[in-house]
């Protein structure tokens, strides 16, 4: 579990960590359909505008 | 007359507002009124502008003076909570007081005052919209069931008459489905279409903004409203347009619609079939060709819209969730902001490609269709703290059935909208839903009003609440 913590950058203990990955099962169960196809021919839906996220991107704040 | 004007549509009460025969003011306080008494169960409200009575004083003094008022002026649009404002708190129905929100109004909301509307005040939502529930809000129609969500407040305080109209916001589904459990029209325009600065994020590339109304013409009027660039937005584009309206009267003949056989034929009681059915009757009868086609990626949709979803909402919270702060969260919220990390970046951007897929797909049949129709939800409103429903013998999770036929439309980013198409054995709503080609909207605005025209499900009010 610790190196799932690590990987995940999860801060809980490990009840908690055995409790989100049981009520995650039935999504992952979905999302692993994506695993068996080849889309590497598919430009991904992502859409970037330099100019425009020029103006989006004010609120990096650093912790105290 | 001001009793009865609380149901008019909006472009009613703007058109007698602005010619003097009905009061601003007197709306105003009719509404504040009938929050006030009818509100305490329904739960459709968190914060009531109190305002709402002087600024419509303001605007029947501009009208007596004989001056010229703007589009929407007397207009009292409830705002769902998400929605930042400058003069009501903004809390996107969370209860965590560490989490700080804009305090300045959003775009949506801007666009809106610029154009003389008033907020009546924030309405209920579920928590960061990550949920189609809204507790503790009722369903207008029936006290024990939900009035979906995340905009259940939005959908149930327009369907009970407490406002003239109001703001939503679907990532999944969160428009159009407490529209069609509520028996209100709801209107996801297309992604980009309208500016989302200000309205606290669920999903950045999920996140539509949209109107809840009691009609199709009124959904049209505020898309007008609502359109223009939004600077701050990387995602909005300049769609300005005065054709929505217009788009409402034009006749069906001649016009084609697309079904979907698979994904949208699948898993639907049969209330909701028998009145899609009677649907397709109707649009064969206005001279509309009917045609078939199937989606295959519709196979992976819901995978890529719970690898996006959970991914975006968990990289928003994520200083929350490494401070703690979401064990304040609703239980079935905290889990799923908890659990988003667990989404890899191989399988978001996956979800990412067959979205591109999908859109790809979806294009080719918008070729030969104006439209496709569907109903909007696969059931009808559930009773509250019910999780599964029995789907033709089949036990399915709300939530799953709920939003089945409205995702597919948030991956696409296609405009689509809910029209209330009459009421089941219980007597809880039905919708139909409408969705087209990319920047169409006029598109779904003439079907849905076109069907709106023949039927008047949408003038029905909920008993109990005339």
């Amino acid at each position: 579990m610790d190196n799932l913590r690590r990987v995940t950058g999860l801060p809980f203990d490990d009840d908690r960590m055995e409790e989100l990955l049981e009520k995650y099962g039935p999504m992952l169960a979905e999302i692993e359909k994506l695993r068996t196809l080849e889309l590497k021919h598919v430009f991904p839906a992502v859409r970037f505008d330099p100019e425009t996220a020029a103006n989006a991107g004010t609120a990096v704040e650093e912790e105290e | 007359m001001v009793e009865e004007a609380v149901w008019w549509s909006l472009a009613d009460q703007l058109d007698a507002i602005s010619d003097g025969s009905l009061s601003a003011e007197e709306l105003a306080q009719a509404y504040l009124a009938r929050i006030d008494r009818l509100d305490g169960d329904l739960a459709s409200f968190v914060a009531v502008n109190a305002r709402s009575s002087e600024l419509g004083r303001e605007v029947d003094q501009t009208v007596r003076a004989g001056k010229k008022v703007s589009l929407l002026a007397g207009a009292l649009i409830g705002a769902k909570d998400n929605y930042a404002t400058k003069d009501l708190p903004t809390r996107a129905g969370t209860e965590v007081e560490d989490l700080a929100f804009p305090k300045d109004d959003s775009f949506a909301v801007g666009q809106l005052r610029a154009a003389g509307a008033g907020i009546i005040g924030k309405t209920r939502m579920h928590e960061f919209a990550w949920g189609n529930i809204t507790p503790p809000t009722r369903n207008p129609w029936a006290a024990d069931y939900v009035p979906g969500g995340s905009s259940g407040g939005s959908g149930a305080a327009v369907a009970a008459g407490l406002c003239s109209a109001a703001l939503g916001s679907d990532t999944g589904g969160s428009v159009r489905i407490p529209a069609a459990a509520c028996g209100t029209v709801g209107l996801k325009p297309t992604f980009g279409a309208l500016g989302r600065t200000g309205i606290v994020p669920h999903s950045w590339s999920l996140d539509h903004p949209g109107p809840i109304t009691r009609n199709v013409r009124d959904a049209a009027l505020l898309m007008g409203a609502l359109a223009g660039r939004d600077g701050c937005d990387p995602s909005s584009i300049n769609v300005s347009s005065t054709a929505y309206v217009d788009a409402c009267t034009r006749s069906l003949k001649g016009r084609s619609v697309g079904v979907i056989r698979n994904h949208f034929s699948e898993g639907v009681v049969p209330d909701v079939a028998r009145r899609f059915d009677e649907c397709l009757a109707f649009l064969k009868d206005s001279g509309v060709t009917v045609r078939e086609f199937d989606i295959p990626s519709l196979e992976y949709g819901l995978a890529a819209i719970f690898a996006i979803e959970l991914a975006s909402a968990s990289a928003y919270h994520d200083r929350a969730v490494q401070l703690g702060w979401t064990k304040g969260f609703q239980p079935d919220v905290q889990d799923l902001v908890d659990m988003g990390r667990f989404v890899t970046a191989v399988d978001y951007l996956h979800a990412e490609q067959i979205r591109s897929v999908m859109c790809t797909e979806f294009a080719e049949v918008l070729k030969t269709v104006d439209v496709i129709a569907s109903p909007t939800c696969p059931i009808t409103a559930w009773p509250a703290g019910q999780w599964y429903v029995d789907v033709n013998g089949e036990e399915e999770h709300v939530l799953a059935a709920s939003w089945r036929f409205t995702y597919p439309f948030d991956l696409t980013g296609m405009p689509a909208i809910s029209v209330p198409a009459g009421l089941d054995d219980k007597g809880l709503p039905i919708g139909l839903q409408f969705a087209g080609r990319p920047f169409r909207e006029v598109d779904v605005l003439s079907f849905a009003a076109a069907y709106e025209r023949a039927h008047d499900w949408s003038a029905r009010r909920p008993p109990g609440f005339d």
